[in-house]
Parts: C-alpha cells; sequence; structure tokens
C-alpha cells in the first residue's frame, strides 16, 4: 500500500498509519485523555456526543502510533460539534479559536505530537509548525527514492536567499536550528508564510528536475491530504499559502471544492440555527429542547457520515444484487468476457455437483462439460456460453451433464449475453435439470408405442371376420347386412390408420427413429407412389401430370421416410380435389437443393386456417364436410420427416381455387441416424 | 403328388384371431392346423407323420417368441425346410432382420392385410417350395 493511499484510508486504523506518522514521537496518553474527557465535560447531554466518545475509547485502546493520526481526526470532529451547538446542549458558546485555547490551558502541548500540537499554538507559530511536517513529509517520501544525500543538496540550494541558509540538513532528519524560529518570531506573519513558500517552490522545482513531475508532487499532495482530513479548514489554509502552487494543482481545486462546500455548510447551519430560534420562541420549552436536539444531531450526521452512507449504500446495492442472484431457485452461473467463471449460484453447485472454489476464476469449459445430447462432446468453441460471448447471441440447447458419480443429467441450458452500452462484457447461463421430463415424455412415447401395437390384435379380428362376413364365408348377406358390414369394415380400416399414424408420430416424437439414406432415385420412388394410388386417381377421374429434371442425380435419403411425404402430400391431393381435377407433381434442383412442388386445383385451405395447417389432429373445416376420413396427422408428420432431412416445407392455397406444396430436400442428402425403430413398423 | 390339400399350422395364442384364421383356411380349400401355443405346436410337428407345408407364426405368443419358436424349427433337419410367414403386431428392423435371417421367408405387419391377401403369400410359398424337399 503506497502512502497516498494509506492516508486515503486514514479511518481505518491500520499498519501503515505508523509509515504517515513516520515514527515520531506519538501524543502521551495522558494528555490525550485530557483532550477528550475535556471535551466530553463541555457536552450537557452525553447522548449527544456518544458517537465520540465510543470511538475515543475503541482509539485509545491502540498502539499510540497507530492512533495517533485517527486521534486528531476525531479530534476535529469533536470540535466542529461543539462550536456548531449552543446552550442547553453544551455548557457555554465557543468558536474553535476560544476552545483551543481554553485545551491549550488545560493539556501540556509539549506531550502532544508535532501533528497534533499544531492545532493548539498561537497562529503565528502555525506556518512553522506546518512548515516543518512538509519536511518531513519531503524527507520521507523523496529521499527514500533520491537517497538522503541528494535531497539534501536540493535542500541547500532552495535555502539559498531565504531565511533558512542556515537549515541544517544532515543526517536522517531536518532540523531548524533555534535561530530561525528568532527570526521569524519579528517578521510578520505574511513575510513568514512567503520566505517558507519560496523555499517550497524551488525545491519543488529541483525535485522536478531529478524526479519528473509526479514524483517531485507526492511530499506535497500526500502532505496536503492528510491535513485536509485531519485539520480545520482555517489550519489548512496556512498550508495552502506555503506549499507550492504547481505541485496543488490538480489539489488546489479540490481544496476549493471542499472550501465552498464548508462555508455551504456552514450557511445551511445557520439557517437551521434561525429556523430553530423562530421555533424555539413559539414552542414550549421541551418542544424546542427536543427539535434542536433533533435538529442538531441529523445536520451532524449529515455532515459527518455523507460520504460514508454513499459508500454503505453501494456495498448494500451490490450485497443485494449477489443475494438475488444467490437465491434464484434456477441453477445460474456467470462468466466474464473472456469466459472465466465469476459466479456459481448454491442451486448451480449442487446440480452440478461442483464447489464455488473449484469454479471461480476458472474457464468455464474446464470445470462445466457439457455433452451433446446423445453423450457425443461438443468442441469447446461451439459451447453455447462461449458461443453467446462471440456472437451476443441468446442460445437454448438440451445437452447432458455427467456428475461426479456418472450418473447423466439431461439439461436444459439458457445462455444470454450481458451488454453494457451494446457492448458483451460477460454471459449468463441458466440450467434446468429437465432428466424426469426426458424421462416421462420417453414413458408417453412408450406408452403411446405399446398400446398401439396391442390394438393391432383386436383390430386383425375385426378386420377379418368383416372380411369373411362380406366374402359370404359365413353365409350370404342381404343388402342391408351387406352395408352394415361393408361400414364396420371401413371404419376398422380408419382405425388401422390412424393407430399407425400415431405410432409414427410418437416415434419421430422420440427421435428413436432410425435415418438408413441410401442413393435414391426419386423420379422412381415417385413412380412407385403414384402406382400404388392409380386405382384411387382413376376412380376420380384425375388428371396427374408429372414433370421430373432430367439429370437429377440419386440422392442419399431414407426411401421409406420420404416415401412417406410424398404419399402423403399426393393423397391429400387426390381427396381434396373435386373428380376430373387437375394434379401437378414438378420435381427440379436449384442450388444445393431439390424442390419438389405438388399443386392441385382443389378445395384449398381457408384464410382464417392457413396457420393451423401443420398441427397435430387439424384439419380444417371445409374438407372435413367433403371428406369425413382423415386423422389430421400427416402434414404433421411429414413437416417432421422434412425438417429433420434438413429441408424445409411450405405451401400457398386459396380456397375453393387450389393448393400447391413445396417442399426441399439437400442434395448433399440426408445424414445417417442410428435409431431404433422405422416408420410402419 | 397332388395327394390331398395342402396343409397349414397356425400357431397364434390369441383365440379369436386363430377362429378366424383357421376358419378362413378352411374354406379356402386348404388343411389346417391350429395350435394356440409355441410348445403345442412343437408337439404336434413331433407326433405327426405328415408335416404341414407351411407355418403361420405369430411372432409374440405366450409360451415363448417367434425367435425360439424359429430355433426349434430349423435345429431339426427335417422341419427346416418348412416355409415360415411370420404375422406380427409390431415390426423393428431388428425383430424382421433377425427372423429372416433364421429362414423365415417373409414377416407381415397384423392388420395390415386382408386375411385373402395373405393366404395368397402362403400358396405362393407352398408352389415355389422345392418338391424334393418336400418329400423328405
Amino acid at each position: 500500500m503506497g502512502l497516498l493511499q494509506s492516508i486515503q484510508s486514514i479511518f481505518t486504523p491500520s499498519n501503515d498509519l505508523e509509515k504517515v506518522f513516520f515514527g515520531k514521537t506519538p501524543s502521551t496518553s495522558v494528555a490525550v485523555e485530557k483532550i477528550f474527557t475535556h471535551l466530553q465535560s463541555l457536552v450537557n447531554k452525553p447522548e449527544l456526543c456518544e458517537e465520540f466518545i465510543d470511538k475515543y475509547q475503541h482509539l485509545s485502546l491502540l498502539d499510540p502510533q497507530k492512533r495517533e493520526i485517527p486521534v486528531i481526526k476525531l479530534y476535529k470532529n469533536f470540535e466542529f460539534f461543539i462550536i456548531k451547538n449552543k446552550p442547553p446542549n453544551i455548557t457555554k458558546e465557543y468558536t474553535s479559536a476560544t476552545l483551543r485555547q481554553e485545551i491549550a490551558s488545560v493539556v501540556p502541548l509539549n506531550e502532544l505530537s508535532d501533528f497534533f500540537r499544531v492545532i493548539f499554538i498561537p497562529d503565528r507559530e502555525k506556518s512553522t509548525a506546518l512548515f516543518v511536517i512538509g519536511l518531513e513529509f519531503i524527507n520521507q517520501i523523496s529521499g527514500a527514492i533520491l537517497g538522503q544525500k541528494q535531497l539534501h543538496s536540493l535542500i541547500d540550494q532552495a535555502a539559498q536567499g531565504t531565511i533558512f541558509v542556515d537549515l541544517q540538513a544532515d543526517g536522517q532528519t531536518i532540523v531548524m536550528p533555534p535561530a530561525i524560529n528568532e527570526k521569524t518570531k519579528t517578521m510578520p506573519v505574511r513575510e513568514v508564510k512567503s520566505q517558507y513558500n519560496k523555499f517550497y517552490e524551488t525545491l519543488h522545482q529541483g525535485l522536478i528536475t531529478s524526479l519528473g513531475e509526479e514524483k517531485a508532487a507526492e511530499p506535497f499532495i500526500s502532505f496536503n491530504i492528510l491535513a485536509q482530513q485531519i485539520y480545520a479548514y482555517d489550519i489548512t489554509e496556512y498550508l495552502l499559502d506555503i506549499l507550492p502552487k504547481e505541485a496543488l494543482d490538480g489539489q488546489k481545486l479540490e481544496f476549493f471544492d471542499r472550501q465552498e462546500l464548508e462555508r455551504i455548510v456552514h450557511e445551511k447551519t445557520a439557517q437551521l440555527d434561525l429556523v430553530k430560534n423562530q421555533l424555539e420562541q413559539q414552542l414550549t420549552q421541551f418542544q424546542e429542547q427536543n427539535q434542536a436536539l433533533e435538529d442538531t444531531k441529523k445536520s451532524m450526521l449529515n455532515v459527518l457520515e455523507d460520504v460514508e452512507e454513499e459508500k454503505n449504500n453501494a456495498q448494500l446495492a451490490k450485497a443485494k444484487d449477489d443475494a438475488i442472484l444467490s437465491s434464484i431457485g434456477e441453477a445460474l452461473f456467470v462468466v466474464d468476457l473472456i469466459g472465466n467463471i465469476e459466479l456459481v449460484n448454491p442451486v448451480a453447485q449442487e446440480l452440478l455437483e461442483i464447489h464455488e472454489k473449484d469454479a471461480l476464476g476458472k474457464l468455464v469449459t474446464n470445470v462445466l462439460k457439457f455433452k451433446n445430447e446423445d453423450g457425443s462432446p461438443i468442441p469447446q468453441e461451439n459451447q453455447p456460453i462461449l458461443t453467446t460471448l462471440n456472437t451476443g447471441g441468446q442460445i437454448n440447447q438440451t445437452m447432458l451433464y455427467t456428475k461426479k458419480n456418472d450418473k447423466k443429467l439431461t439439461v436444459n441450458i439458457i445462455t444470454s449475453p450481458i451488454k453494457q452500452n451494446d457492448k458483451v462484457i460477460g454471459a449468463l447461463g441458466i440450467i434446468r435439470d429437465i432428466t424426469k421430463e426426458k424421462e416421462i415424455d420417453r414413458m408417453k412415447t412408450e406408452f403411446i408405442s405399446l398400446a398401439s401395437h396391442q390394438l393391432r390384435t383386436p383390430l386383425s379380428a375385426i378386420r377379418w371376420f368383416t372380411e369373411m362376413l362380406l366374402g359370404g364365408d359365413g353365409g350370404e348377406l342381404n343388402n342391408e347386412q351387406k352395408e352394415f358390414a361393408k361400414n364396420i369394415s371401413d371404419s376398422t380400416q380408419r382405425m388401422i390408420q390412424l393407430v399407425n399414424s400415431l405410432l409414427n408420430i410418437s416415434r419421430m416424437e422420440s427421435g428413436r427413429i432410425l435415418v438408413d439414406p441410401r442413393p435414391t432415385d426419386l423420379k422412381e420412388l415417385v413412380q412407385g407412389v403414384v402406382t400404388d394410388l392409380k386405382a384411387k386417381i382413376e376412380d376420380r377421374k384425375q388428371n396427374l401430370l408429372i414433370s421430373v429434371h432430367d439429370d437429377l442425380p440419386k440422392i442419399n435419403l431414407d426411401p421409406r421416410l420420404i416415401r412417406q411425404v410424398y404419399l402423403n402430400l399426393l393423397t391429400n391431393a387426390i381427396k381434396y380435389t373435386p373428380k376430373e381435377g387437375e394434379i401437378t407433381v414438378f420435381i427440379s434442383k436449384k442450388d444445393g437443393d431439390i424442390i419438389t412442388q405438388i399443386s392441385d386445383n382443389g378445395y384449398g385451405i381457408p384464410r382464417d386456417q392457413k396457420d393451423k395447417i401443420f398441427q397435430k389432429f387439424f384439419r380444417a373445416t371445409n374438407i372435413i364436410k367433403v371428406e369425413t376420413d382423415g386423422t389430421g396427422l400427416g402434414l404433421y408428420l411429414i413437416k417432421a420427416i422434412v425438417e429433420s432431412s434438413k429441408g424445409k416445407i411450405w405451401f400457398e392455397s386459396e380456397e375453393g381455387k387450389g393448393t400447391t406444396f413445396w417442399f426441399t430436400l439437400p442434395l448433399s442428402g440426408m445424414e445417417a441416424k442410428k435409431g431404433e425403430v422405422t416408420l410402419d413398423e | 403328388m397332388s395327394k390331398q390339400n395342402p396343409t397349414i399350422m397356425v400357431v397364434e395364442d390369441e383365440t379369436l384371431l386363430l377362429q378366424a384364421i383357421t376358419k378362413k383356411i378352411k374354406i379356402s380349400g386348404m388343411d389346417v392346423l391350429s395350435c394356440s401355443s409355441g410348445q403345442q405346436a412343437i408337439d404336434y410337428l413331433n407326433s405327426i407323420d405328415e408335416l404341414p407345408d407351411a407355418v403361420w407364426l405369430d411372432y409374440y405368443l405366450k409360451d415363448m417368441n417367434g425367435l425360439d419358436f424359429m430355433q426349434q424349427l430349423k435345429e431339426n433337419p427335417k422341419w427346416e425346410h418348412i416355409p415360415v410367414l411370420v404375422v406380427s403386431n409390431s415390426a423393428s428392423p431388428e425383430k424382421v432382420n433377425t427372423m429372416l435371417g433364421l429362414g423365415a421367408k417373409k414377416y407381415i405387419l397384423k392388420a395390415e392385410h386382408r386375411l385373402d391377401e395373405i393366404l395368397t403369400i402362403i400358396r405362393e410359398f407352398i408352389n415355389d417350395t422345392d418338391p424334393e424337399q418336400k418329400k423328405q
């Protein structure tokens, strides 16, 4: 800790204060005790100066070297309190001069340190005393850098042409010979100050040459700061007259600000006093006293504690922020700009089984090792939290985390940037344990799968018995019986389709579907689908036109999945287009995609239902009237297939005019995926 | 050669389905050996002189699954050439591949086909089977 800082932290007694005090002789405990006992005796209401006494008691326990500076500061505050109060709060009215005089008469001044004594000596001697302390600062601070020898030669130079020509500057300290003291006693105060100032100005210039501006100013600034902390305004004023102007350039400004501030405080206090006096005339004695007490106490506290209060407020606000982050029920971590962990809240520590001490300050990817949902590793640069830092975007991803005991957690992570003035300064991640949700989801899918498979047995029975009934295997049926049996048969067919669709949906949703791409000729595939649908098309006397790009290469696709897409879109086109309608299929190549367009001039999709068309179990109102048969699952399923193949699907439609669906498949083909199930099992 | 009607062994533990299949096979002019469990089918095969021309096998049986049944069938040189059609309410690629690998002729999903379609498939099996092997 540098000297400047130790001066600035003057209110907190610490070992560094010894440095400020330069190991000089401190005030005796007896003398200090006398001063504070005397001050206390001037206050009629002990509760008013409780704070000062508490502080004094605390300081009196410290080593005399360490307590010296805080004690002087405390005196300054106590003195201010006394001169700002009036009887009956205190015994009589004081000015700082009368108070100091009184103290000088009850306390032996030679028992006080040089620093403390300055306050109580006659004004005339204050400049000299401060000048001597200033020399001490120079000796300690600049001497430590320059070496005593060089410093003393600079002091000799500065002394030329001033009354200090015979200043003794050898050994460890600089001594003012009694002759100088004698000389100053007969000189006008202004002249004395000017001599001191001239000396310091020359010395400062000498220091600049040897040390540069910044270092040269340091002893003067340090002294000035300390003086402002521990001395009342009237004393620091002396200092301003003698210290080199240039050295205090920035400091002076602060000094004048404080001067202004104190004047305002004085004015305001005076106004308060006036108000108080007026009130005193109107109110009862008891109320008067009470009011005076309150006012005085408040203004005192304001003057003394403003700065500390600000500091406390800032600390409180930060503590509150920290508390909020720590108390959030979701697991949360925060990283700085380069990805080092700044915070891991308790929920995250528990969930991920990490200790704060092992995480803070470390690179996030070294501490929180997330993998892809399927357990494959994620390259460092693709970890969402780092991506968020790089791009400033929010990411929402499901990943796998392995705990210490090898237990795997499925987690959902949302990472968001922390921005200040539009610049990313860090990122935060919120982690949610979705292991149970995933498990329930899996169970749901399994249940649907199991139930649907089981349904196939009774459906087979219904289907086959109806088949035999209709085939006359149980004897010839009359027309009405035939019609009934036919209805049963149709309904059974629908039920079978529904079961198949449900199974496919649950397979797609579970992500367990197997993708087995192989080079596929799309033209052939489409023709196969058309062959299956031929009977229906002919039945409805519809026109089907197929046009496929001439040199379409074989594409790596899972034919079972893509067949489902064509089958579905074509079945829809046939079902939802009136007899003798037109259906066209165009397959073309554009950029890196194969685009398939399937158009009809059928019933179309109502405008207000367009956004629902890919939803599960949705069927448009206009076609339900025309064609009751349908599950509302087809488009939902094929959208899932197309999108999982990295393609897109969309449509345009006008009610009464027709519908066109488009979907793309990447020429590069589908990615193989290991899975447990296929469609149509 | 065309001594009598072909005989089909049906192994199906669902009574109603077994009943429907049996009835249809008979109506179609073939003979049928109805078995409601895997063990019953094995016992039959052991006890009769004239082996069936084809087996209709439900994959999920109460006492064993299709895999166990196929293995027993293939372990016995007298039985290994009998064509088998597997009919199941579930057809994961794994199951299908295993059964075809073990020598099943075809694997189809229940409820996806009419009875007469399935019987046509079985008739084709019987016709395709080498008469020499059949005699053995």
